[in-house]
C-alpha cells in the first residue's frame, strides 16, 4: 500500500457549551491545546491551513476568512490555504485536499482545523438553521429541520428493509458503551443505556426518540497532516491515508435519488481501490452518526455488511466493546458529543489515536492497523470516506 | 390546522425563476416543469433543465396525484409557529408524474400515514392568504 500523507498530530477539546467563545476564539482554544499537547511544535512545521468557517450557523455570525486571520497569529505563511465547508463532510475533504497539495509539491505539511457551535434555538435561529439545512423555498415551508429529515432515511430503511426501533436503539446503547471508556465524552456520565431505555426516552419525529439523536454541544480539533516522506521526523507511529473517496450527491434530501443507499457507496468502492483494500481487512470502522439510522446505512454502503443487513450488524453489541467488529469507539457523535460542524473531524481524530496507538489503554484496540472512516456533511448529501492505517 | 387568517407559519421568499409555480399555487395548481431537450419532467423550479442543460423549461399543470415516498411523525416542533400543528406529518411525495417534493400530509390522522398511501394535492393558506401546496390522503 502506498501512504498519500500521515497524519502526526492531533488534539481534541473536551465537547461542551462554551458560551464565552465567539467562533475565532474557538479556534484559539483548539490551537492553545493543540500546540499543549504537541510541545515540539514550531511555526516552521505548518506549511499549510484549512479551517472551517469560524463561528458556522452560530449567532455571532460566519466568518470565511478564517484561515488567513489563523495563520497570521500563528506566525505562518502558508503556501497552501483556504477556508472551506462541506459540513460534518469538511475534514475529510481537508486530509483530502490536504494529500493532493502534499502531493504536487505544494507544501509538506497541513494543519486541519475545526471549531465546532451549535446554535441555541429561539432568537430565529431554529428558521435560520431550516432555511440552510432544507431547500428556503421548497422545503422550509413545511416545518423542515433536521432530525425529521434524517427521520425520512430511517423509516424508509425500515419499509424497504425490515429495520426495526429496537436495532436503531442498539447503535445507541452500545456507542454509550464506547463512551465510558473516553476522558472527555459528554453523555458517560449518564452511565448504560437499554434500548428499553432508548425506546422509552421522549418522542422527538418517528422513528426517533431523544436517545436516537447525537448530543449538540460545541467543540473542535486540530489534525497535522504531513508528506509520508518526513512522518517519521513527526511520531514514531504515524497514521497514513491509504485511500480516499468524495461525492457530493443532493442538497434538498427531497431531492435525493435514493434514501437508503448513498454516496457512501461510491465514496467507499473508490477508497478501498485506491487502497488496494476490501472492507473485510477492516479492524474498525468510525461512521458518522447524528441520529441512530446513519451507522446502519454506511455500514452497508462501506461492505461492511450486505444491503439491508445493517440493523442485524449492530444487534447484541456486536460493534461494542468486546464485540466482533468495533464502531465509533469513542462514543460517536452520539455520546461523546456532536460538536457542531467540527465533528467530522473528531472521528478523524479518533482513528488517527487507534492506528497510532494513542488512544489510552482504556478503549485502545488489540489491534487497530487498519480502519474506514466515513463522514457526511448536509443532510447525507456530500460523502467523504477514508482508508487509514499504520505503515505497510 | 390553525385558523388561516394567524397562519404563523412560513411563506416562502420567491425568486423571479420560481414565480410560475407560486402563481399557480394561488390558482389552485400545482405546476410542475418539463425539460425541452429530453422531455422529462422534473422539481424544483429551475432556470435550466438539469437533464441536458436545455433553456427555459415549460411549465405545466401535474395531475397532483402522488404517493408517499417516505414519511415521519414530528412530535417536537421546530419552532413556535409549528407548536399548534404538532404532531404533523413531513414527508417526501412521489408525483405521479415521477418527481419527487416535500409536503406536510393534512386532513388525517398524523400517525395513520404510510409509505405507498396515495395523496393528492390540496392548498394551505397561510398569513396573506397566501396558498402553499400540500397533499391529503387522496
Amino acid at each position: 500500500m502506498k501512504p498519500l500523507a500521515a497524519i502526526v498530530a492531533v488534539s481534541e477539546m473536551k465537547p461542551g457549551r462554551y458560551p464565552n467563545y465567539n467562533g475565532m476564539e474557538m479556534y484559539r482554544q483548539v490551537i492553545s491545546q493543540f500546540l499543549r499537547e504537541w510541545p515540539q511544535l514550531r511555526p516552521s512545521d505548518i506549511g499549510g491551513l484549512l479551517s472551517a468557517p469560524a463561528g458556522m450557523a452560530s449567532a455571532d455570525g460566519t466568518d470565511v476568512f478564517a484561515h488567513e486571520k489563523i495563520s497570521e497569529e500563528l506566525g505562518i505563511e502558508p503556501t497552501f490555504s483556504e477556508t472551506i465547508n462541506a459540513g460534518g463532510g469538511t475534514y475529510a475533504l481537508m486530509l483530502i485536499r490536504a494529500s493532493l497539495a502534499i502531493e504536487r509539491g505544494l507544501c509538506d505539511s497541513v494543519l486541519c482545523l475545526g471549531a465546532g457551535r451549535f446554535p441555541n434555538v429561539g432568537s430565529g435561529m431554529a428558521e435560520m438553521m431550516s432555511k440552510l439545512i432544507s431547500h428556503p423555498e421548497f422545503e422550509y415551508p413545511y416545518g423542515t429541520y433536521i432530525p425529521p429529515i434524517f427521520a425520512l432515511n430511517a423509516t424508509r430503511h425500515m419499509h424497504e428493509f425490515g429495520t426495526t426501533r429496537e436495532q436503531l436503539a442498539q447503535v445507541a446503547v452500545s456507542q454509550r458503551e464506547w463512551s465510558l471508556l473516553h476522558p472527555d465524552a459528554l453523555m458517560a456520565p449518564q452511565g448504560r443505556l437499554t434500548i428499553d431505555k432508548v425506546l422509552s426516552s421522549r418522542p422527538i419525529t418517528y422513528p426517533f426518540n431523544l436517545l436516537d439523536c447525537s448530543v449538540p454541544s460545541e467543540g473542535g480539533s486540530a489534525v497535522l497532516v504531513v508528506s509520508p516522506k518526513i512522518a517519521q521526523r513527526y511520531a514514531k507511529k504515524p497514521c497514513f491515508l491509504y485511500g480516499f473517496g468524495e461525492k457530493h450527491t443532493h442538497s434538498s434530501i427531497s431531492q435525493a435519488h435514493d434514501l437508503t443507499t448513498l454516496g457512501s457507496r461510491e465514496t467507499s468502492a473508490q477508497a478501498y481501490r485506491m487502497a488496494g483494500v476490501g472492507p473485510k481487512d477492516m479492524d474498525f470502522a468510525q461512521l458518522y452518526d447524528s441520529f441512530s439510522i446513519n451507522p446502519i446505512i454506511y455500514a452497508e454502503d462501506l461492505g461492511l455488511c450486505a444491503k439491508g443487513q445493517g440493523g442485524a450488524f449492530f444487534a447484541g453489541g456486536r460493534t461494542a466493546p468486546g464485540g466482533e467488529f468495533p464502531v465509533n469507539t469513542y462514543g460517536g457523535l452520539m455520546s461523546f458529543g456532536h460538536v457542531g460542524d467540527a465533528s467530522g473531524q473528531t472521528m478523524i481524530v479518533e482513528a488517527a489515536r487507534q492506528i497510532m496507538g494513542i488512544a489510552g489503554e482504556a478503549r485502545q484496540l488489540k489491534k487497530a492497523d487498519l480502519g474506514v472512516v466515513h463522514c457526511y456533511g448536509g443532510m447525507m448529501s456530500e460523502h467523504a470516506t477514508l482508508v487509514l492505517g499504520s505503515a505497510s | 390546522m390553525s385558523n388561516p387568517a394567524v397562519n404563523p407559519k412560513p411563506i416562502p421568499e420567491i425568486n423571479a425563476h420560481s414565480k410560475p409555480y407560486w402563481d399557480g399555487a394561488q390558482r389552485g395548481e400545482l405546476m410542475i416543469q418539463r425539460c425541452r431537450g429530453t422531455g422529462k419532467p422534473f422539481m424544483y423550479a429551475r432556470c435550466w433543465s438539469p437533464f441536458d442543460f436545455s433553456p427555459d423549461p415549460i411549465w405545466e399543470k401535474a395531475s397532483g396525484l402522488g404517493t408517499v415516498f417516505s414519511y415521519t411523525v414530528v412530535y417536537q416542533p421546530p419552532y413556535a409557529a409549528f407548536k399548534a400543528d404538532c404532531p404533523f406529518v413531513m414527508a417526501i411525495i412521489q408525483l405521479d408524474e415521477g418527481p419527487q417534493m416535500m409536503s406536510n400530509v393534512l386532513n388525517c390522522d398524523p400517525e395513520s400515514v404510510r409509505i405507498g398511501m396515495k395523496v393528492k394535492v390540496c392548498f394551505e393558506t397561510r398569513s396573506g392568504g397566501f396558498k402553499i401546496p400540500q397533499f391529503e390522503p387522496a
